[in-house]
């Protein structure tokens, strides 16, 4: 065992949790590794301190249910037994929707894509569901949730080294129904990623069109005709509020008359540019990508692998689609009725 | 309040009274509170982010099905919350001078107390190392900072933490391990910018 393989292991035996071979091993690290032994000691400092930190409670302020309440009774009223009332200010839909919007800009859809245990999004009025990138909702009700993810791509054809195990994954938008990426027995090898600086630019373009659908159709053709596959984020069309949000990645150069041509679909109300440096988070992510396939190699349950599969396959997804629009243009059309 | 009484408000809302939801917030806004003052690292933040969790468990609390108690429910929505936090919120801590009051006039703060028999220079000491502690945590990224206050400040368990943050056992693994390293050598950094050798 090295240092690094016994770092990774650090966490587990100041939980008590490192199965005994394991322990066993990184007890033999450190009887010959005063660094490693060390930093044990410091990583043991520092939970016990923060442990401490968590014995501090703090009060509500006064008056900070009021306030609460206050809020709640702005909200729109549908109350458990169905009735509905008037919004109140700012229609909280449209809110919601910017607010997925701006999300949708910089971070991609797991930003929006509620997981499994997650408590409902805004936007859906239906009840939270596991909605993995690359099923649709089921049951999904007047607000019709659709994450489509961008086709994946394959591992850089620049990358060495790379021996995958024969995988087979489901492109997306084939038509067909949409299965989560099946993982062949064999040890699972992860997809290289170069490491590069990766800056998404983005532009959200907010329209008032008379006809939503009519809208969307043109709004397609455009994308079609710069080669840019449109996504239904979200479309909302029943009652008084009707909008939907389409989401285009084009070529950089191309952005900027793609955006002035989509422009001259309805009356303006809103444009906001972006450009979010996600070369960080992308280098985090691959760590914890290939973190998570080196551990489903290892000895696990049936129902941890299941886990890790799934936590595998929505990093890969993540990375492949921030990989594919680093240096592109995202554009968000959001189209709303009068 | 627990489990039954919870439940019982639950069915209440449910039903169409709202005064349940009042009494819910009641009962729990203090633990939010707490939670959401971990996580942010400030009073004004934790007082955005307590009244949105509250918020959204009214929207949701309807379709809560009762699997998990309430109160780790409105947990998971805090932390669910705070890890998609608008930006240009304030996220670094508020280090509190122990110079303080208690009694912040916004709120009360229970500090641990020193011991009767305690060095007042090792509470000091110890208290400056806390300060610097949360520093280091505030500058973590926020999954890092999420499952860190989960785990070590908290005490939730590996399988109570993969179901808060909807993710499997291996990635709260993996990610405690990484978000303990970073603090290290953040806390590390901070202690040495701050003329202090860090593991004394």
């Amino acid at each position: 065992m090295d240092c690094r393989q016994a770092r990774q292991l650090y966490s587990l035996w100041l939980d008590g949790v490192l199965p005994s071979r394991e322990a066993a091993a990184l007890h033999s690290h450190l009887s010959g590794c005063g660094a490693c032994l060390r930093e044990l000691e410091d990583w043991e400092t520092l939970r016990l301190l923060v442990q401490e930190l968590g014995v501090t409670t703090v009060s509500a302020p006064p008056g900070f249910a009021a306030a609460v309440m206050e809020r709640v009774r702005c909200l729109p009223v549908v109350t458990p037994g169905g009735a509905r009332g008037r919004l109140a200010g700012v229609p909280w839909r449209q809110a919601a929707a910017g607010l997925a919007a701006a999300a949708l800009l910089a971070l991609g859809w797991n930003a929006v894509t509620p997981g499994p245990s997650q408590p409902p999004l805004e936007l859906a009025e239906h009840r939270a569901q596991e909605v993995s990138p690359s099923k649709a909702p089921a049951g999904a009700s007047e607000t019709e949730d659709i994450a489509s993810p961008t086709s994946p791509a394959t591992a850089d054809p620049g990358a060495a080294g790379t021996d995958s195990a024969p995988r087979t994954t489901t492109p997306a938008n084939s038509g067909t129904a949409p299965t989560a990426v099946k993982v062949a027995e064999a040890p699972l090898s992860p997809v290289a990623f170069l490491s590069k600086e990766r800056i998404i630019r983005s532009t959200m373009l907010r329209l008032e069109v008379d006809n939503l659908s009519r809208a969307q159709a043109e709004a397609e053709n455009l994308g079609s005709r710069f080669g840019a596959e449109a996504e239904v984020a979200v479309r909302q069309e029943q009652g008084e509020q009707g909008y939907v949000i389409l989401r285009f990645v084009v070529d950089e150069d191309d952005a900027a008359t793609f955006i002035q041509s989509a422009a001259g679909q309805g009356r303006e109300l809103d444009r906001q540019e972006d450009a979010v440096d996600v070369t960080g988070r992308f280098a985090a992510a691959v760590e914890q990508y290939e973190q998570l396939v080196a551990q489903l190699n290892g000895p696990l349950s049936l129902q941890e692998k299941e886990g890790m599969r799934r936590d595998i396959a929505a990093l890969e997804q993540q990375l492949t689609q921030w990989d594919s629009e680093a240096g592109r243009h995202v554009v968000i059309l959001w189209l709303q009725r009068p | 309040m627990n489990n039954t009484d919870s439940r019982g408000l639950v069915e209440r809302f449910r039903r169409g009274d709202w005064t349940a939801f009042e009494e819910i917030v009641a009962g729990y806004q203090d633990r939010v509170f707490t939670q959401c003052y971990h996580l942010t690292g400030n009073y004004a933040d934790a007082q955005d982010l307590a009244q949105e969790v509250f918020v959204r468990a009214f929207r949701g609390l309807a379709s809560f099905r009762g699997d998990a108690e309430l109160g780790t429910w409105l947990h998971r929505i805090a932390v669910n919350l705070f890890l998609n936090w608008r930006k240009g919120r304030r996220t670094a801590a508020t280090v509190v001078s122990i110079d303080e009051t208690r009694d912040t006039g916004e709120g009360v703060l229970q500090w641990q107390l020193a011991g009767d028999c305690e060095d007042p220079t090792e509470v000091m000491d110890r208290e400056q190392r806390r300060q610097l502690v949360r520093e280091a945590i505030a500058r973590l990224p926020r999954d890092f900072r999420a499952v860190l206050i989960l785990r070590d400040m908290e005490g939730h368990s590996y399988e109570d933490i993969a179901q808060i943050l909807g993710c499997s056992l291996g990635t709260v693994k993996s990610r405690l391990n990484r978000a303990r390293k970073a603090l290290r050598d953040t806390y590390a950094e901070l202690s040495s910018q701050a003329g202090l050798a860090p593991w004394e």
